[in-house]
């Protein structure tokens, strides 16, 4: 009887701790993102400055560094200097970068481009479809998907080249 | 159909008036006796039926000023402080018999006086709703809110009813001290209001060009004599009066004028009625009721809150919150006027619980529902008139 | 645990005030009155100090810990609005600088304490959890004992309860026939709609008894209203996002993962006007600008057809059209899209022309969409012009390089280079001249340019704002919020009231005991006097107070 009441008295208290401990650790834990590290990347298509589309499941095998930029954003274009001196060797080892502008006029893109002697292929996320299902707030942000489909890496904010290149080389499949 | 509105008030007003002297005559009056030798107290009757004419007026006073505007008359400082008068003294006529206790009446008609004109210190054209007030919402939120509002100041009335009566006048206690200081803040309302009504007749108004908190040259109108000027404030109009202290520019200076001359006023009435009589104010209303009885008037101020706080917070937080989530699109967004609703909320609920399980009856909870009256007023004053938020209307 | 056992036979729980079935007090108490709170009962937790989680129980037990709770939280509450917390202070304003700047060096502290959002610190979330935690516990502990008490009580009580109630009576008269001078007073009480029990010849009258439940009804209502709250905390339970729309646009409607989109048909402002609306006419004319009467954006809701891909161009179909309005938001799906804001005469489109001299050369006039410029613009006999840059919200960034702030034409500046029918356009050595074009600016970036580009119509269009949310804890609210006004209501308006009527040695005994509202249940004893006979009781908390004894009738500090 007395057993009992303890018990009654401990499994109450616990609920009630643990819901407020857990309403606490979700609201005050470093933000996770919509997509994050361990979630399957949903697959989206766009389109290049040509109009050609693609899709992220045709890369699957491959890993995929996906940078979602604007050209108003100044360590966009650090990060993407450090991409265009090395994607073609990454990408002869399995590893492609989509390059996903969010939504500028194409002019502005292709411009930008020509600017900076960028050539590799760009991407515009009309209607900011993609970048709302990713959850992509501050730029630039970055999406590492290995060859199974599988985010194993967010990363939001400017980076040193090393960092890039230790992405990258995260996302050589077999590694 | 504004013109008639008004014109309601004001009769209105005179009546609450009427319906205070009867009350008064009925306590302080001698009593009649009829053939049968049973009292009979016909100025408390009297009292009662004007104070139900007085209500029927102020009702007539809010359909006419409906009709005029359109939507019910709730919506500005003016038309919300007229509409707690009216329901203070609503719930006076529907508490009233059922404890027919004459004192209540002695003291709730003045507080509703006193509330009208108060009320009518504010702009009192009317004004067009903006797009978030535009909504059957406001008439139910307000109304409900009003109406409980009105109704736990019955308890304070109570309360203050049962302090003036218990408290020994004759030693300096701090009840005493806190009684006094309880009856200056009503005195300095009356000030502020004479004042008001003395300086308006005399069409006083003072302009000001001053140099305002964001640098920049803007005009400011006084309508109390300039004590406190603006920052950098130089006179456009000619009145013969200078400002002796100039303020920071931060502060809204004719607002703190107006609180000086209320205070200075406030200070000389209740000065000169501490020099007349030679005792506190306190006691020199005592005697008026010597002979209530104390457990009833507890009685009222505990059955007032029963019936007032779950009506407040019908109107006060859960229609709030319901108009909110189809306005202002989120239920609750802790701006300054919701929270202090809760707080309102919280407050009464700690009362019930001290009172319901902690036995605090008679004296401790006279205390609370003046402190919890204090709160209404302090919702409906400062936090609409300092802190600045999303129900700057009223 | 020791049991006490009640000289009428019954064993009641250790900590039992009151007898459970009698009613015979079982403690020494100081007051003349008995302790009827919760009926007498043993209330678990005050019984027993045991171990760490008695103690824990123990403490979210007492109604001091809640009501000590609730004044913590009502002050804590206060302190957020002495300065306007981080949500309400200007958007761009840095908090760190603004409290400071505004208030001065409280203002900074206020910053510093975290007060600025107070409402959304642990400590305030913990101090509503307590709450919650008392609410459960304090409830459980009550209830459970109070409906056994009052289920199981007897009508016959012992003299000693009787005495100890706050109304109590002892007829004067002895009376030959006490039971049927109280079959009298059943008659009389049931006509005032109570329940009466009787037990040899004894009277138990009750009345409202469901109004003792109201303070636990309540008191669940309030819980179900905070777990919906700290539902809010969930990502998954909570959508609030915004999307801007211009007029004839259509947009994907934001925190919905595509699966709806909203076209904006037309947006209107409308003002008052003193002519039309006569009734304001003194309130306008103190105003200096016009006020808002309605803003409203006429939508359509979208969703795409079936199938596809996220980005992929699909076809889509229309589900409702709605005029959206400040307190008539758009809802479907439990998703609402309301009215929070809008701006009137964003630029959508430059139309230029090309000029020789200051004379316009015929057919040169082109139009650039500021959404979705062309890279070249052919003109008429051979002329070309070709945007060599486009910055949509033009400024200088701290390398002193042209770029812009966002995606929003708010500054639009295009860089042209003209291309003279003897010039080619496409043969990479060729410059053309190039000139710098904006809002109010035309400017040479070559020397010596002998065609001028001229700004010759600006299209403007009206964007609205609209917030979108999606609330799945309103359920919870709303159940919460119900049950919690049922069950202050049933609490507060009415009453539970009993009388006891007994016989001893042909006197008749009577007392009753009301939660609240005394003043009703002496009316109910005056009526049972007139009607019956029964003696009418003093009032002993009342005669407490004329002997000079304490207000606080019959209550003992627990």
């Amino acid at each position: 009887m007395k057993n009992r009441r303890f018990m009654m008295r401990l499994s109450i208290l616990a609920v009630m701790i643990a819901a407020v401990g857990y309403t606490l650790y979700i609201n005050f834990s470093e933000e996770r993102g919509l997509v994050d590290a361990g979630d399957e990347a949903p697959n989206f298509a766009v389109k290049n400055l040509t109009d050609d589309e693609i899709e992220l499941a045709d890369y699957r095998g491959d890993g995929v560094y996906i940078n979602f930029w604007a050209t108003y954003c100044t360590y966009c274009r650090d990060k993407m200097g450090y991409l265009q001196d090395h994607y073609e060797d990454y990408e002869e080892e399995g590893v492609k970068v989509l390059h996903v502008n969010v939504d500028e006029t194409t002019l502005q893109v292709e411009r930008h481009k020509e600017r900076f002697g960028y050539d590799f292929d760009m991407y515009i996320d009309r209607g900011m479809l993609v970048s709302n299902e990713y959850g992509v707030h501050s730029l630039p942000a970055a999406y590492l998907i290995d060859e199974n489909g599988e985010v194993i890496e967010r990363h939001v904010g400017a980076q040193t080249e090393q960092q890039v290149l230790s992405s990258l080389d995260r996302l050589i499949p077999g590694s | 159909m504004a013109q008639l509105s008004s014109n309601l008030l004001y009769a209105a007003f005179f009546l609450y008036l009427l319906s205070t002297v009867f009350y008064a005559v009925s306590i302080t009056g001698r009593k009649f006796k009829d053939r049968a030798g049973t009292e009979k107290n016909r100025a408390a009757l009297l009292g009662y039926i004007t104070a139900i004419f007085a209500v029927l007026t102020s009702l007539g006073y809010f359909a006419a000023r409906w009709i005029a505007a359109g939507f019910a008359p709730v919506s500005n400082m003016f038309e919300y402080t007229a509409a707690l008068g009216i329901a203070i003294a609503l719930a006076f006529v529907i508490i009233y018999p059922l404890y027919k206790n004459n004192y209540l009446g002695l003291f709730t008609m003045p507080v509703v006086m006193l509330i009208i004109a108060y009320a009518s210190m504010f702009p009192r054209e009317v004004e067009p709703l903006i797009p978030a007030l535009q909504s059957d919402w406001l008439t139910i939120h307000v109304i409900t809110t009003v109406i409980g509002q009105g109704i736990l100041a019955i308890s304070f009335v109570a309360g203050l009813i049962y302090l003036l009566a218990m408290i020994d006048f004759t030693k300096k206690t701090k009840k005493v001290k806190s009684m006094e200081f309880i009856l200056f803040t009503l005195i300095a309302a009356v000030a502020y209001i004479v004042l008001g009504f003395g300086f308006g007749a005399a069409g006083y108004e003072a302009e000001f060009s001053y140099v305002n908190e964001n640098n920049v040259e803007a005009e400011l109108s006084y309508f109390y004599p300039p004590i406190l000027g603006p920052n950098e404030g130089e006179l456009i109009t000619e009145q013969g009066f200078e400002p002796l202290v100039e303020m920071p520019a931060n502060v809204r200076s004719n607002d703190a004028n107006t609180v000086i001359w209320s205070v200075m006023g406030g200070l000389f009435l209740y000065g000169l009625l501490r020099l007349s009589f030679r005792r506190p104010v306190g006691a020199m209303i005592q005697p008026l009721v010597k002979n209530v009885n104390l457990t009833t008037v507890d009685e009222i101020s505990y059955r007032a809150v029963a019936i007032g706080f779950p009506i407040f917070t019908l109107g006060g937080l859960i229609f709030a919150m319901i108009w909110a989530q189809i306005a202002w699109t989120r239920f609750w967004g802790w701006d300054p006027k919701e929270v202090w609703a809760l707080i309102t909320f919280l407050f009464y609920a700690a009362y019930l619980h001290l009172r319901l399980s902690r036995g605090w009856h008679g004296e401790k909870s006279a205390w609370l529902l003046i402190i919890g009256f204090a709160l209404i007023m302090f919702n409906l004053i400062f936090v609409n008139l300092v802190i600045a938020g999303l129900h700057s209307y009223a | 645990m020791e049991k006490v056992k009640c000289e009428c036979g019954h064993e009641n729980p250790y900590g039992t005030y009151l007898c459970e079935s009698c009613g015979k007090p079982l403690k020494e108490e100081e007051g003349k009155l008995a302790n009827m709170r919760y009926e007498g009962t043993a209330r678990r937790s005050q019984t027993y100090r045991k171990n760490v989680v008695d103690k824990i129980w123990n403490f979210f037990s007492s109604v001091k810990v809640g009501i000590w709770i609730i004044i913590i939280l009502l002050i804590a509450s206060s302190l957020g609005t002495v300065f306007p917390q981080e949500m309400y202070i200007p958007p761009a304003a840095d908090p760190s600088v603004y409290y400071y700047q505004e208030y001065g060096t409280l203002g900074q502290l206020y910053y510093q304490l975290g007060f600025h959002n107070l409402y959304g610190s642990w400590w305030y979330i913990l101090i509503l959890a307590a709450l919650g935690i008392s609410l459960v516990i304090a409830s459980l502990d009550r209830v459970v004992p109070l409906y056994r008490a009052l289920r199981k009580q007897r009508v016959t009580r012992h003299s000693k309860f009787l005495e100890r109630q706050r109304l109590y009576a002892v007829s004067e008269e002895t009376y030959a026939d006490p039971v049927q001078k109280l079959d009298e007073a059943a008659e009389a009480l049931k006509k005032k709609r109570y329940n009466v029990r009787r037990e040899n010849g004894h009277l138990l009258a009750e009345k409202n008894r469901f109004a003792r439940w109201g303070p636990y009804v309540n008191h669940v209502g309030l819980i179900i209203f905070l777990i919906g709250g700290m539902l809010r905390f969930f990502p998954e339970m909570y959508v609030d996002e915004s999307v801007w729309v211009r007029e004839g646009e259509t947009e994907i409607v934001q925190g919905t993962d595509g699966e709806y989109y909203i076209h904006n048909n037309e947006f209107i402002v409308e003002y008052y006007d003193d002519e039309r609306d006569d009734q304001f006419q003194e309130a306008l004319e103190n105003q200096q600008d016009p006020v808002v009467e309605t803003y409203e954006t006429q939508a359509t809701l979208l969703k795409p057809e079936a199938g596809g891909t996220i980005g992929s161009e699909t076809d889509l179909e229309k589900i409702k059209d709605h005029d959206i309005r400040v307190n008539d938001p758009l809802t479907y799906d439990g998703y609402s899209l309301y009215q929070v804001d809008y701006k009137l005469n964003e630029f959508s489109k430059f139309t230029f022309a090309l000029e020789l001299d200051d004379e316009e050369i015929a057919g040169t006039e082109f139009t650039v969409d500021l959404n979705d410029p062309a890279m070249s613009y052919d003109l008429a006999d051979g002329y070309t012009v070709e945007i060599m840059e486009y910055f949509p919200n033009f400024e200088m960034d701290e390398n002193n390089e042209p770029t812009t702030i966002n995606r929003v034409p708010d500054n639009p500046r295009i860089i042209f280079e003209v291309f003279p029918p003897d010039l080619d356009p496409d043969d990479p050595d060729t410059t053309g001249e190039i000139s710098f074009l904006g809002v109010q600016l035309n400017e040479a970036l070559t020397e010596d340019n002998e065609y001028a580009i001229r700004l010759t119509d600006a299209d403007l269009v009206d964007v609205t704002g609209l917030t979108v949310r999606r609330d799945r804890t309103l359920p919870f609210l709303i159940a919460g919020g119900a049950i919690f006004m049922i069950g202050l209501i049933q609490g507060s308006y009415w009453h539970h009231r009993r009388i006891w009527a007994q016989h001893s040695n042909g006197k008749i005994i009577v007392a009753g005991h009301a939660n609240k509202n005394w003043y009703a249940l002496k009316k109910d004893f005056q009526y049972a006097h007139e009607q019956a006979g029964l003696p009418y009781p003093d009032d002993q908390a009342e005669l407490n107070e004329e002997e000079g004894g304490s207000s606080e009738n019959g209550s003992t500090k627990q």
